[in-house]
């Protein structure tokens, strides 16, 4: 596989489209899938784990993945390529989302299949054999459940789940059995951040059996003011009522943020405006931008795109950004190994520049 | 019953500029624009963990760097906090010493790791599962789809791992012969599973 391809995000899931965009930034539904006849992934062997993948690269074949289908041999070096080279490609794949913090930094042979819209993938060897996720922007759980189905429904006729009647799909871990269902709802969320709301948001949240994780997702910290929220809940509820369930919650906090991003314009009208374009001015003349302080200030912005208080900026552009300014997006960016953290914050600060020169 | 969850600690992510948290603070090295929260036990490093706990409608937030949060056992090495599941079963008793015949491993080895070995776990543990189950999900039936035209076989899929292991040890022993004889019938079952024939 090509890297060079990777320089910008590909991401359906960036285009800012899909219902209650303003707020929603992606859905995503991923499937936990072991296979049978192997033990699960704690106690597999490499040479098991080995087989496995090379089950899933052969079906990746067969797997409706769009025109152009990815499969990354993610096994640490020794055989194909060099140490150096292949964790950049991790870290690349991570920044994507296309591959979890457990994947990226895990051990043994394990790897990733994706199609080139980058809209669904299949993890091997992370805590199940398989990992099916898909991603779109906007409000769109069903769609993006049917997308993982597809997969799902396309992989279970190559290789043979493990299932039990009582339990059904059956999981490393008991909190995903069941459906092995994870639906998930990428929120931005600044108004709710700035006016110290959060806590009410994990409240309501864990009244109602849902988790909020960060922008990178489980044991990630929040960015750019990024939270998802998802269902806990795996066994028991068919894959639709998980669904319902959490579009059922979701209102309630696309109204909240609503109401206080309202109720700020309308009270601090002034300040909102100050924060948003004093944002964007650093970012347009900065010369060194931390990626913490890219994604606090690039979430001022999208907060002035998707308000109307900024215009001229692609919502698009934006969305990009927030992935293109991560260390291994960087260093692609700028074909440099960026080896001290001044460099890259002066890459950072150049790419930012460029991409949102007025 | 989700008792756990609405009572046990609840872990809000981190965020690096702090400030909007809370009133405790100082300017952090380098960063003019942001303030940063001191953590409540040391009173030195910054807090880069915020939890907040709900006992009885009584909110508690406690700021805290990361030392202080491992030495309280609320973090695990690089900002991890153990799992849900591991807060549910960590405060219960020993269990027996039963380990799973196929991948060895024990109800206290589950518990420490937070995932099974093998499928066949969720048959030998059922009794100590069941609990679980009730307070993760509060339900110990599966309800949603199957793989279509497949009647889960617990049999066959034992076989399986079964087969798996002898073929390692026929191609250790460089028994060929029984080695390909092995992979045939690994095949054979894979298809049968995926219902096939």
């Amino acid at each position: 596989m090509e890297l060079a391809d990777f320089l910008t995000p590909g991401g359906e899931w960036l285009r800012g489209e899909g219902a209650d965009a303003d707020i929603v930034m992606s859905s995503r539904v991923r499937l936990a899938r072991n296979l049978a006849g192997f033990p699960f992934a704690t106690k597999a062997s490499d040479e098991q784990k080995a087989e496995i993948l090379g089950k899933m690269r052969t079906a990746s074949e067969g797997l409706p993945l769009g025109p152009r289908r990815y499969f990354v041999d993610l096994t640490p070096p020794g055989s194909r390529r060099e140490g150096k080279e292949l964790d950049l490609d991790r870290t690349l794949l991570h920044e994507r989302h296309l591959i979890s913090t457990e994947l990226e930094k895990g051990k043994g042979p394990r790897g990733v299949v994706f199609g080139s819209d980058e809209r669904v993938s299949v993890m091997v060897n992370e805590e199940d054999h398989l990992r099916i996720q898909a991603i779109r922007s906007g409000f769109s759980l069903d769609e993006a459940l049917a997308d993982a189905r597809g997969l799902d429904l396309a992989l279970e006729g190559l290789v043979p789940y493990a299932v039990s009647p009582t339990y059904g799909y059956l999981t490393a871990c008991p909190t995903n059995v069941g459906t092995g269902l994870r639906a998930s709802v990428m929120l931005h969320l600044p108004a709710l951040v700035h006016a110290q709301e959060m806590n009410r948001v994990f409240q309501a949240a864990s009244r109602t059996g849902l988790a909020v994780r960060g922008f990178y997702g489980e044991g990630t910290k929040a960015m750019g003011d990024f939270y998802q929220i998802s269902n806990q809940v795996t066994l028991g509820q068919s894959e639709e009522e998980i669904l319902r369930k959490l579009s059922r919650m979701l209102p309630t906090f696309l109204e909240y943020e609503r109401k206080v991003r309202e109720h700020l314009s309308a009270t601090y009208r002034v300040k909102v405006e100050d924060k948003v374009f004093r944002a964007l001015a650093v970012l347009r003349a900065a010369r060194t931008v931390t990626t913490d302080e890219a994604m606090e200030l690039l979430s001022a912005v999208r907060l002035g795109v998707v308000t109307g208080l900024l215009s001229g900026i692609e919502r698009t552009a934006v969305h990009e950004l927030f992935v293109l300014v991560h260390p291994a997006h960087l260093r692609r960016h700028a074909g440099r190994s960026l080896d001290t953290a001044l460099e890259r914050d002066t890459a950072r600060a150049t790419l930012l520049r460029q991409r949102l020169a007025a | 019953m989700r008792g756990p969850e609405r009572d046990g600690p609840r872990v809000a992510p981190s965020r690096p500029a702090a400030s909007r948290h809370g009133s405790v603070g100082k300017p952090a090295a380098g960063a003019t624009m942001r303030w940063t929260m001191i953590c409540q036990v040391c009173e030195s490093r910054p807090a880069t963990i915020h939890i907040t706990e709900i006992v009885a409608d009584q909110k508690k937030v406690l700021d805290l760097c990361e030392e202080c949060a491992q030495q309280k056992g609320l973090a695990h090495g690089s900002g991890a906090f153990p799992s849900l599941l591991q807060s549910l079963v960590s405060d219960r008793p020993p269990a027996s010493a039963k380990a799973c015949p196929e991948c060895g491993i024990t109800f206290d080895e589950f518990r420490a790791k937070g995932r099974f070995g093998c499928p066949k776990d969720y048959e030998v543990f059922a009794d100590e599962l069941a609990p679980l189950l009730e307070k993760i999900h509060n339900a110990k039936q599966h309800v949603g789809r199957m793989p279509v035209g497949v009647v889960p076989d617990a049999d066959r899929d034992e076989r399986l791992r079964r087969l798996r292991r002898d073929l390692a040890r026929a191609v250790a022993e460089e028994q060929y012969e029984e080695a390909a004889r092995i992979r045939d019938e690994i095949r054979q079952t894979e298809e049968a599973l995926r219902g096939a024939v």
